[in-house]
């Protein structure tokens, strides 16, 4: 890379904290099957993302149906190698 | 791009890339293949840098994303054989195959993000399987983006850590004496066969939350058969549980060691990396464009070290690895990828990049 594109990198990479958001995100309510209070979850979420609950418990999203469920996220696996 | 297209052209351009055999510090000729394919895949720029990685981008707005693999493989060429179907040889699955998907499916991107918005990067390091200096670079450089995703084969999932691993050296010297009579335990081979078998003991687990000791080199003894070693050395590879941080294992190590009155050096150490599954917008991006592909998402940790244990945190915080093809081939003479593989892992990029950028646009 020659010097001009490295001042390129290092000026652009100032703008990382400067980015502008003006779209509101939109959530609907789903009952936490470990404590019973409402959960925002995201209109646009998709079964298997994974959300963190104020009580401290670890969920997953599932679609039933077309109805949008939450339950505890059995963790993460493990896979060998790189 | 239909999917016949897109099939052919994965096809053609793993094949080419498999052909120019790239054992990593001769990765130039294949960074060559990449060029071209990277301008006629219609990337505004393609540069080489100064040690060799080739950076492709478009777009110019200030939210940065980056796709980077490696293009280099382990030694060991292979013969390159396409049936139509499977595409063999060196580096076909580490990570050759997962390169030539992301670069076409970040391409695939370009007309569904805004640009004004959004750079994207697609970049091959060199040296990931050896010093890692690619990455290196672009850390020294000052490269940083807001979402990163390492182009690794992960059997589709979504890997959201990688064990650290630090490797040492650990001498231990003795005073010789007469074999006829009792060492008193100042035997070179005694201590170091006391040091080996106690950090063995300790970190005997190989789990992505454990860390684990592996001895890959060991030498003592004395010429004379009637005498006490007063010299041995042994070389160990630590891999540091996810969720520890090396100085803590070195720490302990160093504990062990002193109390057997040996020494050691650190020979290379990479941190752990953890990120979270909930708040990180790349795993969500990710776990969407999986999913779009009638998919389910999952996670894992690896065992192993990758690019991505040096990207986090300098590079980005949002970081995961991802990538089409079966890891337990890796480093195998069995490397074999699947066009089918290579389409879907283009599509799940593409898709990846799409959805990474809408997500910034959401949150206020």
């Amino acid at each position: 890379m020659c010097f001009t594109h490295y001042l390129t990198f290092i000026k652009s990479s100032s703008f990382t904290l400067s980015m502008k958001c003006c779209e509101v995100m939109s959530v609907f309510k789903v009952k936490c099957p470990i404590c019973g209070d409402f959960v925002d979850v995201p209109d646009d979420v998709v079964s298997g993302e994974v959300i963190e609950h104020s009580c401290g418990v670890t969920l997953e999203v599932v679609m039933e149906d077309g109805e949008v469920k939450l339950k505890p996220f059995e963790g993460v696996g493990e896979d060998w190698g790189e | 791009m239909g999917n016949r297209s897109l099939n052919n052209l994965l096809a053609d351009f793993v094949v080419d890339l498999l052909k120019a055999y790239s054992p990593t510090y001769s990765e130039g000729k294949a960074v060559e293949v990449l060029k071209s394919y990277a301008v006629s895949l219609g990337y505004d720029e393609v540069l080489v840098d100064e040690v060799g990685n080739l950076i492709a981008s478009y777009g110019g707005g200030p939210k940065k994303v980056a796709l980077i693999g490696h293009i280099d493989t382990i030694p060991g060429e292979l013969p390159i054989v396409f049936d139509g179907v499977n595409v063999r040889g060196r580096g076909a699955v580490d990570a050759k195959g997962p390169l030539a998907s992301f670069f076409v499916g970040a391409s695939l991107a370009k007309d569904l993000i805004n640009k004004r918005d959004v750079t994207v990067y697609s970049i091959a390091v060199v040296g990931e399987e050896g010093n890692s200096r690619g990455i290196k670079n672009l850390v020294r450089k000052g490269f940083r983006a807001d979402g990163v995703v390492i182009a690794e084969p992960s059997n589709y999932n979504i890997v959201v850590g990688y064990r650290g691993s630090v490797k040492v050296k650990i001498i231990c010297r003795g005073g010789g004496g007469h074999t006829s009579s009792p060492s008193n335990g100042d035997s070179a081979c005694d201590k170091l066969m006391s040091v080996l078998l106690k950090l063995k003991s300790v970190y005997n687990v190989y789990k992505a939350t454990a860390t684990s000791v592996s001895l890959t080199y060991m030498r003592c003894g004395e010429e004379n058969a009637n005498v006490y070693p007063r010299y041995g050395e042994l070389n160990l590879d630590i891999r540091v549980s996810v969720d520890d941080v090396v100085d803590n294992v070195l720490n302990e190590l160093k504990g062990l060691v002193t109390t057997y009155l040996c020494d050691f050096h650190v020979l290379s150490s990479v941190n752990p990396v953890k990120v979270s599954i909930a708040s990180n917008d790349v795993v969500k991006a990710l776990t969407r464009a999986v999913y779009e592909q009638g998919m389910k998402p999952k996670f894992v940790y690896k065992l192993g070290t990758s690019d991505m244990n040096l990207a986090y945190p300098t590079i980005s915080t949002n970081v995961a690895a991802f990538g089409p093809g079966h890891s337990e081939l890796s480093h195998s003479d069995l490397e074999e990828i699947s066009i089918d593989e290579l389409v879907t892992g283009a599509n799940i990029y593409k898709g990846f990049i799409e959805k990474f950028s809408k997500l910034h646009r959401n949150i206020k």
